[in-house]
Formats: C-alpha cells, structure tokens, sequence
C-alpha cells in the first residue's frame, strides 16, 4: 500500500522503531505531496574521469579494482552558495550525488525514489534504474544524475529534485542491513559503487585465473 | 617514504596485535591515529607527530618497536612541515557556519571570519589575513576593516568533536574586541601580574567553555592527555592541566555538571590527572588562582553578555541527540517532543474518522477533513539542532562508546570504521543544519502561494 500524505506524516511522529525519520526534514509544507516527499540535492558528487579509462575490469583482484573505482570518479564537493556556481551537469553526462536528508526507512516500509516531473521536463534525471530503497535502510539516499537535455544544467544544493514515495509491506525478517553482502547501510554522502564486491565475482575471478 | 609507509604499516599490525594495550585513555588517542594512518600515504605524514604521546606499553620490547617507528615519523613530520605551509584546498565552509552559529552577535559589525587549515597539528588565530592567504581563499576585493583567521589542524578537518578548539581561537578574536584581557590584567595588582599573556589565554578559555560547554573541556583534555608535558608552561602559555583545571571549576559554577555529562566531564579530567601523576611542577608564580579564575569568569560575563551561553537546557539535549546518534540517527533536525506527539494523536485521529466515513458523509466532510490536514501540516515544524548540541553530543556518544568497549570493536580497524562512521554523521549533520538555517532564514523571499 502506498502511503498518503497523512499517512506520512502520521509515520514520522511515530515514537517507535516503526517510525520514518528524515532528517533535516527542512519544510515540510514545501516538501509534502499527496503520496510522497520532496528530497534535496546534497553537497557531494562524484563524475566519472572518462578519459582516464578505457574500461573498469571487475574481474582483476579486489585490492586493485577498489583503487581503481576510486579514481575512476572525482568528488565534486559544492556547498549552499549561489556565488559558488552549483553543480553543472552537462549534457549526456552522468554524475553520482546524493539526498541531503539522512533517510531511516522502518522495516515495514519500503520506498522508492522517483524525478520530479519540473526537472524531468527538462532532461534531468535522478536514478538510473537504482531508485528502490529496502525497509529498513539508513543513509543518504543516492542520486545517480543523468542530464538528458540539450543544455547543461545547473544545480544547486538544497533544490528539490526528487521525491520519495513509501510502500507498506509486512515486517521484513530480513530488512536491508540483515542482507547478505549489505553495501551501503549508513552511507552519508555520495558512495560510489562497489558492484565488485559481488560475490559472482569472486567466483568469476578464481574461475579467470584457472589454468 | 616507502620505508616510511612500510614501518606505519607494521605499527597497524602491531596496535592490532595487542590491541589489549589500548587502556581507556589510548583508546581515545585512536582516534587520532585514526586519521593519521588514513592519510599516511597521502603526503600528510607530518601529522606523525602527534602519536609522539602515545603511552608507552609495559613490555620493553614493544616499547622499543614503538619508539623507533615514532622517531622516524618525527622525522618526517620536520622535513615535510617546511615543505608546505597553506593548505591547497579552501577552508570546508562548514566549520565556519558552525562558528557563526556559536558566536552569534558577539563578533563586532564589519569582521569577517576565515578558516583556514593547517597541515601541522596547531589551532590558532590571527588577526589579519597574508597575501598569501587571500589568494588562496579567493578574497574579495571589498574587504571588511577586520578579519580573523582560524587555524585548524587539517588531521581534524574531519572530526567535528575537536572543532570545539577553533573555539578558544575565535575567544582571542573576541577577547581583543572587547577588551576583556586588559580589564583582567587592570584588575590584577602589580606584584600578581607575571606573565600577562596567561591571562589571553584563561580568558579566551573562558569564552570557549561558556559557549560550548563540556565539548570544549573533552576536546581540550584530549589535547591534553595527547602532550607531551602538559604541566609543562611557558611565559605565553600556562600549563594546559591548569587551563583544565579553571575549565572544570567554571563548568562546575555553570550549574550543567549532571547526569551523563557530569560522567564524561569528570571522566576525562580524572585521565588527565592520572597522566600527570605527582608531576606537578613547584609554583614558582604567584597568582591567587581561585581568585583570578573567579575574576576571569566574572568579566567575561560582563563583557560578553550577548553571547551565547552553555545551558543546562543544551545539556538535556545534547544526552537526548547522544541517544539518538547511539543508535544511528542522524541528528540535524528534530520536532518537540510534545508537538510530535500531539501530531501524531491529531493524524490517527483524522486517519481513523477517513476510514469510517462513508462515501457520501466525505464528500459533506471534505472540507473539514482539509482543515484538519492543514492544521496538522502547519503544526509540523523541525527546528534545526543547534550545532553546540552536536559537538556535545558527539563527545558524549564516543564515551558511551569507549566505556561500553563493544566486543565487537576490538580491532582496531573496526575502531577506526566506527569512528569515521560517527565522525560523518556529526559532519554531515552540522553541515545539513547550516543548510537548513540558511533555508529557513531566507524565506522572506518572494514565493509562490502554497496549495496547501
């Protein structure tokens, strides 16, 4: 079930542990919608260095591929200054960032992390297939930013540029920091991927080293 | 430097190894070696310094393995602390908000604060800004009459507990402002006043602690407990477990040593005091210290009356956030308790009439029914936390922490992701709370009508 606007907030003056904790929740007038809340642009970002690389190998040995993600993205770090001239995203160019709200999800309620339709309408997109968010997850939830549009776009922090919709589900036995191989539970800031970690891969690289 | 490298990463493996040696005071000496072995092979060895204090285990052995690798870090730390001495970055604008947010109206009209880091283990202030420095903080042309540089040593860019230091630091500022050390030193009979500067230093100290309350005090233990000699003083400075000791008794007469903090307070100052051991040098000065400490106290109060005090009502607080930050939630924002409470009766309530109405009584109702959600709606206003209560809080959370020794944080390399951890959230959160603060005080601003 989708939770309402009351709903919501009915979740977030909970005193329990089934209680939706955003915080800062800035305005709460401007940021509630019918079925969702609006998410603000963090501080953090990190772009991908292009011409640094001409692929990511997952399969080379652990030590050397965390390196080499690390560098592959460069942090961007803004800060709540128009004069500072934001986060510029280019056009076709993809960039990692983050909410700045530090997201505590019950293990109850599932969400999802969907554009707004006034950036949408202008290129902008916030997540590139990676926008559900386990019950119960904390952290800051990642944008993965994507400008579609023909001009590059100038964003700053502490716009609105997501919203995050909740789903109630039964309580989940097995909630988001119980998962097995749990790689962002506690995440503040903008992480990049560990997608190496997975275990398939462990297995792809002992079976790439056997004679 | 690869040698270098290779010896921190044996001492990694050693403090491992026996990590039963960390006693409760090395402990917290972790979390600077935290730092400095993230940032060991990033050209930022000079911070080695610091570990020159690390207590030295009971067995020789281990003892001499310590030494020699601290020697040469020393060493290091000499030949790199000339090669670089301005940070390369711009200061993180953070840690200016927050000392906005912790002096407020207190700086005179027309001053300006800069931050800057330093790749030396030093916090210090300084009146005017070098060309050098300009540059490389991108100053405007239409400078202010006055500036105050704050010096933070870059290892603790990240640790938002030790940003109480930039404290002291802005009570020179202060104190040179408003002229609080000259009415002191007036004060003071002739025959008393050795050593003038002591005085800059008690006073500043006394603002530091007025405002921030017992994070001050824990920050500078810390600091203490990470001397070389802190009975150790000279004709500028006096002896740090002195400065402590006027620390201690003015938190004592601010009324806000209870519960948990009271705890934590008197924690670290009895670690301090075991450090010094029967060390304490002759008094060869001859200051009443009661009676300049109580004069010090009194003429801050005086002269700072705008300025922000330490409160019990902080103290309530800050414990509060510590609860909250022990079990992982983020601490930038928060709803009154009672109001949160009522919120929520209000919400089930207007949940539960939606839910017996029938489809034709809510359409009758549907105004009502809006009314209400409204009425909700506006009553839901998060403040932001105070940035104070977050360096409080911070301090209180990592002695939970320590006196909990979690069986689970035993090595050290799971010390150090718990300490990054933290250390994150505090920073994440005095930053989000500058952010909302601006938000919030700029909605003067022309805005559209709300639909709600």
């Amino acid at each position: 079930m989708l939770l309402n606007e009351l709903q919501i907030i009915e979740r977030l003056t909970r005193d329990n542990e089934t209680r939706i904790s955003i915080k800062p929740l800035i305005d709460l007038k401007s940021q509630l919608g019918p079925s969702s809340i609006d998410v603000r642009l963090g501080t953090e970002f990190k772009v991908i260095r292009r011409q640094e690389y001409t692929h990511l190998n997952p399969l080379r040995k652990l030590d050397e591929i965390k390196p080499d993600v690390k560098r592959y993205a460069e942090e961007v770090l803004t800060k709540f200054d128009p004069r500072d001239g934001g986060f510029v995203l280019h056009p076709g160019e993809f960039a990692l960032g983050s909410t700045l709200e530090y997201i505590c999800l019950p293990n109850d309620l599932a969400a999802r992390l969907e554009g707004r339709s006034s950036w949408s309408r202008i290129g902008l997109m916030v997540h590139v297939t990676g926008g559900f968010i386990d019950p119960g997850f904390h952290g800051t939830i990642t944008f993965e930013l994507c400008n579609l549009g023909k001009v590059p776009l100038q964003l700053y922090v502490g716009l609105r540029v997501a919203q995050l919709a909740f789903y109630e589900t039964l309580e989940s036995l097995k909630p988001y920091p119980e998962k097995m191989y749990t790689k962002y539970f506690g995440q503040a800031g903008t992480m990049a991927s560990r997608f190496y970690e997975d275990y398939e891969f462990d297995i792809l690289r002992k079976l790439a080293t056997k004679d | 430097m690869a040698l270098v490298l290779e010896r921190f990463f044996r001492f990694t493996t050693y403090l491992e190894e026996v990590s039963l040696i960390c006693s409760d005071a090395e402990r917290q000496l972790v979390n600077f070696l935290t730092e400095l072995l993230n940032q060991v092979d990033e050209r930022y060895i000079n911070r080695a310094r610091r570990i020159l204090s690390i207590p030295k285990p009971s067995e020789a052995e281990e003892s001499d393995a310590i030494e020699s690798l601290i020697l040469a870090a020393a060493h290091m730390d000499t030949l790199l602390s000339e090669t670089e001495v301005f940070p390369r970055q711009r200061p993180p604008l953070e840690v200016y908000d927050f000392l906005e947010k912790a002096f407020p109206e207190v700086l005179p009209n027309g001053w300006q604060l800069a931050l800057a880091l330093l790749p030396i283990y030093n916090f210090a202030a300084d009146p005017d800004l070098t060309e050098r420095l300009k540059k490389r903080l991108g100053w405007m042309p239409e400078q202010p009459p006055k500036h105050v540089v704050l010096y933070l040593a870059e290892i603790e860019r990240n640790n938002p507990t030790m940003w109480a230091l930039l404290a002291h630091e802005m009570g020179h500022a202060l104190g040179e402002a408003k002229e609080i050390w000259q009415t002191v030193y007036v004060s003071q009979t002739p025959q008393k006043v050795e050593r003038p500067y002591w005085i800059t230093e008690f006073v500043t100290d006394n603002i530091a602690i007025k405002v921030l309350g017992p994070a001050y005090l824990c920050a500078f233990a810390l600091v203490t407990l990470l001397d070389d000699n802190p009975t150790h003083y000279s004709d500028s400075h006096p002896a740090l477990y002195k400065r402590l000791e006027m620390l201690k008794q003015e938190l004592d007469l601010m009324g806000v040593l209870e519960g948990r903090t009271k705890e934590v307070v008197d924690g670290y100052y009895q670690l301090v005091l075991e450090r010094i051991g029967d060390k304490l040098p002759d008094a060869d000065w001859k200051y009443n210290w009661d009676d300049l400490f109580r004069r010090i106290g009194k003429t801050v109060n005086m002269k700072i009356k705008r300025g922000r005090k330490f409160s019990e009502q902080d103290r309530k607080r800050s414990e509060f956030l510590a609860d909250l930050l022990q079990k992982g939630t983020p601490i930038s924002s928060f709803l009154d308790e009672k109001r949160c409470r009522s919120i929520n009766e209000k919400a089930k309530q207007l949940l539960g009439d939606l839910k017996e109405t029938t489809t034709v009584n809510r359409q009758n109702r549907l105004g009502e029914f809006k009314g209400r959600l409204n009425e909700i709606i506006d009553d839901f206003v998060e403040e932001s936390t105070d940035p104070i209560w977050v360096l409080n809080a911070g301090w209180l959370d990592r002695w939970g922490k320590i006196k909990e020794r979690d069986p689970g944080l035993e090595s050290l390399s799971d010390w150090q992701e718990w300490l990054r951890k933290t250390d994150t959230i505090l920073k994440k959160s005095v930053e989000a709370i500058s952010i909302h603060e601006k938000l919030r005080r700029n909605k003067d601003a022309p805005q559209r009508a709300s639909n709600y």
